[in-house]
């Protein structure tokens, strides 16, 4: 509602100023802008000398036409006024002969107004035909000087000549009643400096010229010869010189000099022309100022109800504001806009037309024109104006609009497109450019003389040339950079470090998503890879504590087992049972142990001390260890080590657990009587701690279901071993960046470990300590 | 050991623990003294004269370590903990805080009675030993050398070595907390270079460690550095 209120006042107000334009314009004489204003008097005015001016040319012509019908302050009928060649010689024509010929033509002049009226009477006389050439017009005293010359030239039918002369005459009568009298605010007095041509002298006022010359206003033209003119008006009014060039408005010959001598009576004590003038003037000055005043009152009321009128568009909340059309993409509305302008501009010349004709006068036309268009497209510009103000403050300013629209297109198209359709595309946009810019480049060398613009246009040109090509080149050297940063950031994470994060804000477009891409997965991989590890840790810690709170109650049994054992038990079945008891209370404390080492192996929850291991004086301390045990199945061990240590990097007592293991499973399940060969071997990559025995039992069992938890070679389970040894091993060896490689060939039982050379594992320490080994252990878990 | 009889307070939750080591303990000519949380020994402790002190960790009310500790602030009695946990930072936590030994559940009874019995003789008769003056004698803690006579005792116990055994334990008592390898030991005992694989004198190593620990496998002297070699710890 509000805003209906300011367009309405704006437009009244708009309207109002171009009301008071046009008034000025009206007003205004042309030619002089609004600085007539500052005059003030009528007398001072542009219009006032015009008048002069057109008043001195009608003296001037009076004049002529004076000398020419008058004489003795009468018209004389008898005055020869033209002269004319026939074929029968020079002949002469009184203004009485032309009077009559001219009646006949029917053109009569009426005896009281003077004025001459025309009707057809048809074909009266042969000789309207009658050819003329005529000498002289004493209407016209140039005439001979400059009359045409050569046959066929200067030629006048009767008819025509004496239609001529009524309307001198006429005109003459026009003059009179205005010149011939001294009832008016003009003074003149043109008078003839050589005294033959006296009688040309002609007045209005028996006044002496200085007395003339004292008038408000006054011209005086000292002499037509030197051209010597005396004004106190402004601009002098240009018919008072005399022409050098055209005589026409010159009386007679430029020999007969005269002074004119116009003054203006500026107390205007007569009524007439200039009197009324002048009123007019001063109402005109009335209107003007008025037309000011609405100007004035138009642009301030317009511009005030114009910022309203922009404000108010952003009154209340951005988005609110918004209209339907505000949705629509800016480019082609605006186009759509500009469309009707144009068709609104088309309309109004035929409406306008038909208005402007009614009111106002023909040479107003082109300026009323203006004025319709340009409030046309005003109004439009203020349209448009507001509509982006509300786009603006509705945050739709960028986004609705086709530019940013194509632009979207092109970057997802560059992002998500197929990569070989953008490359192709950036690839083809690039050389498209090129070849433009080269072929312009080519223009202006070739047209380098022409102009100076070309040599410049060359220079901006190359230069463009030259920052296009280092821009792609920068992007496509970006590009590839990026993309081998992704390559080297995928390497890093397939080895394992799930720690490792792209950063983002290097990267753009394309790479952008796939570095997001990558950093998802490898955020995924870790936090899968932190929840088999808190799992993992889980399950060790439950079997830890389970492992904890057996052990007391399994205290309790050993220790009573063992005291029964002490009791002097005669009953042999009894002590036969107690020695179950005994054995297998101890079995199920061995399994407690195994189950919660193999646990934290498993789970990678131990912590290694990793030291530089010799692998010789380990296997010759560990078979001294079991030379008891080996020595009881009368097992021999054949130790076959170099002379030299061989040095690994391990935690010796995590390492001495592995080898006790494959030591415990020799002596249990090597045949009787048989040879164990424990070698260490020193190799090129790894060195290799290897034993070999030959099983008691049938070995119909894959090496890898052996390291499995709780699997024995002997199904039969008749001995102490909880199935776990193997299984430890393998743990802990992987742990310690080594491998256990299990053998079966027939009753060849063999065990190797791997462990690569003390120097390399140094060098390479993410060996045995970091995530990658447990991540391996983990997934081959599973 | 017979005119005075020592006393011994075994501290656990567990009742039948408790009863099983004052069976064995008892048979061993100690008078028991039984509590089943910390509080009530540390009562017992300021009632009653105590030689020696078993005590569990985890107990309801105090736990074993603060009344160890407590009975540290007091008192220098030897405190054996017997716990279910068997880490390795349990043990040296238990240790660290004033234990003199260590044992975990399930345990040998054997083995905890002798090691009671070697607490026992280091508290009392180590003590009145210390002014045996002579210049040839080694010490690390409970195991003495005595070079002059070739004598070694543990705990005050002697202990019989064979010559060679003798020889490798002197040269390791004497350079306590250096390790040796093999090669280096049959160096210096044989006085000649090692000859290919031999564990000659791993196996002694072995064998002295059965006669001198009470748990071979968790000797408390003759240390096994794995893949390094053997050394005595220094104390």
């Amino acid at each position: 509602m509000k805003k209906t209120i300011i367009l309405i006042i704006h437009t009244l107000s708009v309207l109002l100023f171009a009301a008071g334009l046009s008034v000025i314009y009206m007003v205004s004489p042309e030619g002089f802008g609004l600085s007539w204003i500052n005059d003030r008097e009528f007398t001072e005015s542009p219009s006032f000398a015009e008048m002069v001016d057109e008043d001195i040319a009608n003296i001037k012509t009076y004049a002529i036409l004076r000398d020419a019908f008058e004489y003795d302050g009468e018209v004389d009928y008898d005055k020869v006024v033209v002269t004319a060649e026939t074929s029968n010689g020079f002949t002469s024509y009184t203004l009485m002969e032309m009077s009559n010929t001219a009646a006949q033509y029917g053109c009569t002049m009426d005896p009281d107004t003077h004025r001459i009226s025309i009707s057809d009477v048809g074909e009266v006389d042969t000789r309207v035909n009658y050819q003329l050439k005529i000498n002289n017009k004493a209407y016209d005293p140039h005439y001979y000087d400059e009359r045409p010359q050569g046959p066929g030239q200067g030629i006048m039918n009767l008819k025509d000549l004496s239609i001529e002369v009524m309307q001198k005459l006429a005109e003459f009568y026009s003059l009179d009643s205005v010149y011939g009298h001294d009832n008016s605010n003009l003074f003149y007095s043109m008078h003839y400096l050589s005294a033959e041509d006296d009688y040309r002298d002609i007045y209005n006022s028996d006044r002496a010229g200085d007395d003339i010359l004292k008038y408000g206003k006054y011209v005086h033209v000292q002499g037509s010869g030197t051209n010597a003119v005396d004004t106190n008006i402004s601009p002098v009014p240009q018919s008072a010189y005399a022409e050098t060039e055209d005589y026409s408005l010159e009386p007679f010959a430029v020999e007969d000099e005269y002074e004119l001598i116009v003054g203006i009576d500026t107390t205007f004590p007569y009524t007439d022309r200039y009197s009324a003038a002048a009123d007019a003037y001063d109402g005109e000055i009335n209107i003007a100022y008025m037309g000011i005043v609405m100007l004035i009152a138009g642009g301030v009321a317009g511009l005030v109800s114009l910022i309203c009128l922009f404000r108010s568009v952003s009154y209340g909340d951005g988005r609110a504001l918004l209209r339907p059309v505000d949705s629509l993409d800016l480019e082609p509305y605006l186009l759509i806009i500009l469309g009707v302008g144009f068709l609104m501009l088309r309309a109004s010349e035929g409406v306008s037309t038909f208005i402007i004709s009614i009111l106002a006068a023909p040479e107003h036309f082109s300026f009323f024109y203006a004025l319709v268009r340009t409030l046309i497209v005003y109004g439009v510009a203020v349209y448009v104006m507001r509509m982006l103000i509300r786009r603006y403050n509705g945050g739709v300013f960028w986004k609705n609009t086709l530019l940013r629209r194509i632009g979207m297109a092109l970057s997802d198209f560059a992002a998500h497109g197929r990569l070989s359709m953008v490359l192709i595309s950036g690839y083809l946009a690039v050389v498209a450019v090129n070849a433009v810019l080269a072929a312009a480049l080519m223009y202006c060398l070739v047209m380098r003389f022409e102009s100076v613009i070309y040599m410049m246009a060359f220079c901006v040109i190359l230069i463009l040339l030259l920052i296009f090509n280092v821009l792609a080149f920068r992007r496509i050297y970006t590009q590839n950079r990026q993309r081998e940063e992704i390559g080297t950031a995928l390497k890093v994470i397939s080895m394992g470090e799930t720690e490792y994060e792209i950063p983002e804000k290097d990267f753009s477009g394309r790479e952008l998503s796939v570095v997001k891409d990558i950093n998802n997965i490898s955020q995924g991989l870790r936090k899968a890879l932190n929840e088999q590890v808190k799992s993992e840790r889980l399950r060790a810690d439950l079997i830890t504590n389970v492992s904890h709170d057996i052990r007391t109650p399994l205290t309790s049994i050993i220790n009573y087992v063992d005291l029964l054992k002490r009791e002097n038990i005669q009953n042999e079945k009894v002590r036969d049972y107690i020695d179950v008891l005994d054995k297998k209370s101890e079995r199920l404390r061995n399994l407690t142990e195994d189950l919660l080492e193999a646990s934290k192996a498993s789970s990678g929850n131990i912590k290694m001390d990793m030291e530089k291991i010799d692998l010789v004086e380990l296997s010759m301390q560990a078979g001294a260890e079991f030379e008891d045990k080996f020595a009881k199945r009368d097992l021999e061990l054949c130790l076959g080590t170099p002379d030299t240590p061989v040095f690994i990097l391990a935690d010796g007592r995590h390492l001495w657990r592995v080898l006790e293991n494959l030591y415990n499973n020799a002596a249990k399940y090597a045949m009787e009587h048989t040879r164990i060969y424990a070698d260490v071997i020193a190799g090129k990559d790894e060195n290799i701690f290897s034993i070999k025995n030959v099983s008691q039992d049938k070995l119909n069992i894959s090496p890898d279901e052996l390291t499995e938890r709780f699997v024995r070679g002997d199904e039969s389970r008749h001995t102490e071993g909880s199935g776990l040894g193997l299984s430890i091993a393998q743990s802990l060896t992987k742990l310690m960046g080594g491998r256990l490689e299990i053998v079966i060939d027939g009753d060849l039982y063999k065990a190797n470990i791997h462990f690569p050379r003390y120097e390399d594992a140094v060098n390479d320490e993410n060996v045995g300590t970091s995530e990658a080994n447990l991540i391996e252990l983990i997934s081959e878990e599973e | 050991m017979a005119q005075e009889q020592q006393t011994i307070l075994v501290c656990d939750d567990d009742k039948e623990i408790v009863d099983a080591i004052s069976i064995y303990l008892s048979g061993e000519g100690f008078r028991i003294i039984k509590a089943y949380d910390g509080a009530e020994a540390l009562k017992l402790m300021e009632e009653n004269h105590v030689d020696l002190v078993i005590m569990d960790v985890m107990m309801p009310g105090m736990d074993g370590i603060h009344a160890t500790l407590k009975i540290r602030e007091t008192s220098s009695v030897p405190i054996i903990i017997l716990s279910a946990k068997s880490e390795d930072t349990d043990k040296i936590l238990g240790l660290n805080i004033g234990a003199d030994d260590y044992i975990a559940k399930p345990f040998n009874p054997l083995e905890l009675v002798a090691r009671v019995k070697s607490q026992l003789r280091r508290y009392t008769k180590l003590g009145n030993m210390s002014g045996s003056q002579s210049q040839a004698v080694y010490k690390c803690g409970g195991l003495q050398i005595n070079d002059d006579n070739k004598e070694v005792f543990v705990d005050g116990e002697p202990v019989k070595l064979t010559p060679i055994e003798y020889n490798i334990l002197l040269l390791l008592v004497k350079n306590a907390g250096k390790v040796f390898s093999i090669d280096e030991i049959f160096q210096q005992i044989w006085n000649e270079e090692a000859i290919g694989a031999d564990n000659t004198v791993a196996v002694h190593i072995r064998h002295i460690r059965e006669k001198i620990e009470i748990n071979p496998k968790e000797p408390r002297y003759l240390k096994v550095v794995w893949g390094v070699g053997y050394k005595v710890e220094k104390q």
